[in-house]
């Protein structure tokens, strides 16, 4: 797979991702590994520095919840981040639809 | 530097196997951030990926050496790495507050100036020892690890309520009270707040001792004497214990901690209204802040001529009274009027010199302006996630708030109260100073706020069951306090 294609939507995946409930990273690698088939093995290193970037700028909340005898970190989307994933999900339906146009209307010119 | 040869050592002896590769690499990712307190936090987090990432590999069948290394690979360089995460986590000054401050310390010195004699320069001539000493212990505590007020809560607590003694021992004596103590009753605030947080998960008990802590330090500033600073500690200590119980930081039932709380304060409060009801003194005090009598309130008289006089913007008019020298009787000048009539027009009566001599607009903009000092600590206080920041910011915000307070009522001549100064603006020398170290804790407490992370032992202890099944042995741990829902 393309890289670039896959960092751009990096944040729209994880943002998708805690939409749907709180995770903590370990838990987001391996949900995206598993749901993408391991279409993307996101690396964790470029994980972490991203979720404390969007928790800083107030797109996440974090709480610490212990398990298993380990301390976990757990993330949650703000209201903020719920705006922005929204804002993602629409730019990204935008840009999915403009792609399938633009493939789509080429079959109608290629046989000419 | 230091930190970087500490990480070195760390990896050096992280020693051989699994445990010690994890390590090497977390050690070698933290060593790039370059701010300590953020170091732990990511290093807990990396630790616990990594360790889960090998345990998921193993499971589903590879060797241990080869889950670390594919772990750590699959992480990612570690400097690059490091390098991303020391850019996000940078401790951020809280610029607005900082600028609200100096916009204050600013104002002060131009109403001060106002109403005295001096020119601004020999103003500040005369303000510039305080001035430097202040912005000194600002920058100090600023860059001070606000979590010493925690980890050394009692003996912050003990060498406060000592320091206020010795002071009053050696202290000179302004109107009966001993001037330097009053300053230190100011710093008394920080100690309780470390003392209520130190009480953390003890419940009843917990609040029992914090209650004895603000008794404690409500007599020692009682000696001074100061009535209203003994009050003033007293509202800010039940003002910290109301918010940690109702945080849950007690651990115990919350009704249960209520009642523990203020049934001493009602019954407390009940005392001394009865012991003022019954002195001649203090009910003379409070009845002739209403009757506005020349004799027994001058300043509130004053004030109220000086303020019915005045315009919204521009110099207000004066009474005619006003415009004679009080002790020869001669005619004065009106510039020089407010200065003879109104006792500290550039101290304790500062506002009211500026409502008469700028208007009520100017003096709402100025009062507005440590009113927004106030409410911004408010709003990064609320984000506060740790315990102790959350406390100490409180505590200094509590202060501000009741000087504030008691400020505006002496200057519309409820004088019952005895006049503290108006934070940073009305209060110059060693005022100033102590109003300037105060906003450098509050300050340092949004600073690294953001990373202080509390220990939570007594809290989860207190979730664990008394009776535990495992692996068919069952233990029954009678030393395990139960926690009530």
């Amino acid at each position: 797979m393309d890289k670039n294609l896959v960092t751009g939507s990096a944040a729209l995946l994880v943002l998708s991702l805690l939409g749907e409930k709180d995770r903590y990273g370990y838990e987001m690698i391996d949900t995206l590994a598993k749901r993408s088939d391991d279409t993307f093995a996101f690396k964790a290193g470029t994980l972490y520095p991203m979720l404390h970037t969007m928790e800083q700028q107030g797109m996440l909340s974090s709480y610490e919840r212990s398990a298993d005898g380990r301390l976990r970190k757990y993330y949650q989307l703000t209201r903020k981040g719920r705006g922005l994933l929204s804002e993602k999900r629409k730019e990204w339906e935008a840009y999915q639809k403009a792609i399938q146009r633009v493939l789509e209307g080429g079959a109608g010119y290629a046989m000419a | 530097m230091l930190w970087r040869k500490k990480a070195g050592e760390a990896i050096k002896n992280a020693g051989e196997g699994a445990a010690g590769e994890v390590e090497q690499y977390v050690q070698s990712v933290c060593s790039q951030i370059r701010f300590a307190k953020a170091r732990d936090a990511v290093a807990v987090e990396l630790r616990t990926h990594l360790e889960e990432q090998v345990e998921a590999d193993i499971k589903r069948g590879e060797a241990q050496d080869e889950a670390v290394r594919n772990a750590i690979r699959s992480m990612g360089d570690p400097i690059a790495v490091g390098t991303e995460l020391d850019r996000t986590h940078r401790p951020k000054p809280a610029w607005g507050l900082i600028a609200l401050t100096v916009l204050c310390i600013g104002i002060g010195f131009f109403c001060q100036q106002l109403g005295s004699e001096m020119s601004l320069r020999a103003l500040l001539s005369t303000q510039l020892a305080s001035l430097i000493v202040g912005t000194l212990a600002m920058a100090g505590a600023y860059f001070l690890d606000f979590t010493l007020i925690g980890k050394h809560a009692g003996k912050l607590f003990a060498l406060l309520l000592l320091g206020l003694v010795a002071l009053l021992l050696i202290s000179p004596r302004l109107w009966g009270r001993s001037v330097y103590a009053l300053y230190m009753a100011l710093l008394l605030p920080l100690g309780i707040a470390g003392m209520v947080y130190k009480m953390r998960g003890r419940g009843i008990r917990g609040v029992l001792l914090s209650g004895v802590c603000t008794v404690a330090a409500m007599l020692a500033v009682s000696l001074i004497p100061s009535f209203t600073s003994m009050t003033l500690v007293f509202i800010v200590g039940v003002a910290l214990m109301t918010a940690a119980i109702a945080k849950g930081w007690y651990g115990g039932k919350k009704w249960a901690e209520l009642l523990t709380l203020y049934i001493p304060v009602v019954i407390g409060v009940t005392l001394v209204a009865i012991d003022i009801a019954g002195s001649e003194y203090r009910t003379a005090r409070i009845s002739s802040t209403f009757t506005m009598d020349p004799q027994l309130n001058y300043t509130g008289y004053v004030s109220r001529q000086l303020m019915e006089g005045a315009k919204l913007v521009g110099t207000g008019s004066l009474p005619l009274d006003m415009m004679h020298h009080p002790a020869t009787g001669a005619a004065i000048d009106a510039s020089q009027a407010v200065r003879l009539w109104l006792p500290g027009a550039w101290t304790d009566y500062l506002l009211v010199n500026v409502i008469h001599s700028l208007g009520w607009l100017p003096c709402a903009a100025i009062v507005g302006a440590i009113l927004a000092l106030v409410a911004c600590a408010y709003r990064l206080c609320r984000r506060q996630k740790n315990v102790l920041g959350y406390l100490v910011s409180l505590a200094v915000i509590c202060t501000f708030i009741l000087e504030i307070v008691v400020y505006l009522c002496n200057s519309v001549g409820i004088h019952f109260v005895t006049q503290l100064t108006l934070p940073l603006i009305s209060g110059g020398g060693w005022y100033l100073v102590v109003h300037m170290a105060l906003m450098g804790v509050l300050l340092s407490t949004f600073r690294t706020g953001k990373w202080v992370r509390d220990a939570a032992p007594r809290e989860e202890i207190r979730k664990r069951s008394r009776i535990a099944w495992d692996q068919g042995r069952l233990t029954i741990d009678f030393s395990i306090r139960r926690a009530k829902a």
